[in-house]
């Protein structure tokens, strides 16, 4: 009797399970975005773990610093870094960037502090305003750099009428304007809402808030950056260090 | 889990990406399944899919045995699956589509398919059972995410009361429980609309 039952039950519910249809194509499709988020969670882990500002960050960096981009505001910027497409060597990641730049960028293999190269990724930034449409996209080359502290840099040339925010420190360098900001940066998990009182330091533009992280995660972010032969370039880190000091680091990439 | 996909899962402990791939083709189907089953609609099992496996890639280092693999993975899946319902009930969305709709567009147990198919010995009772299959499902998407999870792995994975117990980080008296009462609850509700099974739906007691 018991038997019968049982056995009529795991009939019924396998075959609705077993007739679902899942095709080659959603398989693939699926595999792709889970590549994508891959890359970007991996790097957000790295934030948690090593204390590190990698390139997922520098997406929402230049996000708080670009005010528009033509006649439509941009809303949200997506990075394609796959992770195996990382180069480990400094002077292939030169070339790289020189290919996907179309000039060659300025660049250091190590910064006085003793920061040195580690690992750098070619990807394309895809531009979206706040119902979604793409804007457009543009080419970004981001080199992570280890040693006392981690350092974060990014090469990019950026979409045609990008405008940047107003700096907290400016410096002129050899015709130059580097600009420096330190700025508080909020990482939730996704589906996590923000407190009233972070809404309103975002809404003053005093933080920063970012989903997509595995934990609550609270940052100090110093970045500097500046424009040179139609390159933007970045420089960044949620370590310990001041703006004076990245301000430095920036003179030794653009002497480079 | 025979040598080949053993050493697979060991490649892709060990970091290989090509073998997480190769994992992720060889048993994304079954848990698109059994996602399906669990949240009930397409979206839903397809973010819990690329969430298993983001969570699967993140934390592969972790998996020591590859004999571990199936549990450890449907772990997450489950896991998953659940925290989402509680998101969505959070926000109040729950949207359980049902399976069932889905299997009847795919043509699995379409009574009028049955009554064209001749070659089946009994179409009658092919189209009674397919009607009690569709209630079925209807009384299932009724179920709480915690039932529906035990009778899955119970019924389709073919798990121990022990595993879905590991499964679910759960005491395993709580699933004898759980699936106990949604057997209950399922015979009750299948029975009330006058439909009986081939025994009259009698509880089994584990």
């Amino acid at each position: 009797m018991r038997a019968d039952w049982e056995e009529e039950i795991r009939q019924i519910i396998t075959e609705q399970v077993s007739s679902v249809d899942f095709s080659d194509e959603d398989s693939s499709r699926i595999l792709r975005q889970i590549h994508s988020s891959m890359g970007e969670r991996r790097k957000i882990m790295k934030l948690s773990k090593k204390q590190a500002g990698l390139a997922a960050a520098a997406a929402l960096v230049i996000l708080g610093s670009i005010t528009a981009v033509g006649a439509g505001r941009i809303a949200v910027l997506y990075s394609h870094t796959s992770l195996k497409e990382e180069v480990t060597s400094y002077e292939e990641m030169k070339a790289r960037g020189t290919e996907s730049l179309g000039k060659a960028p300025q660049m250091v293999e190590e910064f006085s502090g003793g920061q040195h190269f580690k690992r750098g990724f070619a990807t394309m930034i895809d531009a979206a305003d706040a119902a979604g449409q793409m804007v457009g996209s543009y080419p970004e080359i981001s080199i992570e750099y280890s040693g006392a502290e981690e350092l974060n840099f990014s090469v990019s040339k950026p979409l045609e009428g990008v405008g940047h925010s107003a700096a907290q420190v400016t410096e002129e360098y050899e015709g130059i304007v580097i600009s420096g900001n330190k700025d508080q940066y909020l990482f939730l998990p996704p589906g996590e809402e923000p407190s009233e009182e972070d809404k309103k330091l975002e809404a003053e533009g005093r933080l920063y808030i970012s989903y997509g992280s595995t934990a609550e995660e609270r940052r100090v972010f110093t970045s500097v950056n500046w424009q040179e032969d139609g390159l933007f370039y970045h420089l960044y880190t949620y370590e310990d260090v001041s703006l004076e000091e990245m301000i430095g680091f920036a003179k030794e990439v653009i002497d480079s | 889990m025979d040598n080949k996909e053993r050493a697979v899962i060991a490649r892709m402990t060990e970091g290989d990406d090509g073998a997480f791939d190769e994992v992720y083709r060889s048993c994304s189907g079954k848990l698109y399944r059994m996602a399906l089953f669990i949240t009930g609609n397409r979206n839903d099992s397809e973010d819990v899919l690329q969430e298993t496996f983001v969570k699967c890639y993140l934390h592969r280092s972790e998996l020591k045995d590859p004999e571990r693999f199936e549990s450890w993975i449907y772990q997450i899946m489950v896991r998953t699956a659940w925290d989402l319902e509680k998101k969505k009930k959070r926000k109040k969305e729950i949207s359980y589509e049902g399976i069932l709709e889905e299997a009847r567009e795919s043509g699995t147990g379409q009574a009028g398919r049955l009554q064209e198919d001749t070659s089946r010995p009994d179409p009658l009772s092919e189209i009674l059972k397919q009607e009690t299959s569709r209630e079925l499902a209807q009384e299932i998407r009724k179920l709480d995410i915690k039932y529906r999870t035990a009778i899955l792995l119970y019924y389709y994975n073919g798990l121990s009361t022990r595993e879905i117990a590991e499964v679910t980080g759960t005491f395993e008296g709580t699933v004898k429980s759980r699936l106990n009462k949604a057997r209950k609850l399922l015979r009750e509700r299948l029975e009330r609309k006058g439909r009986k099974g081939s025994d009259g739906w009698k509880e089994a007691v584990l």
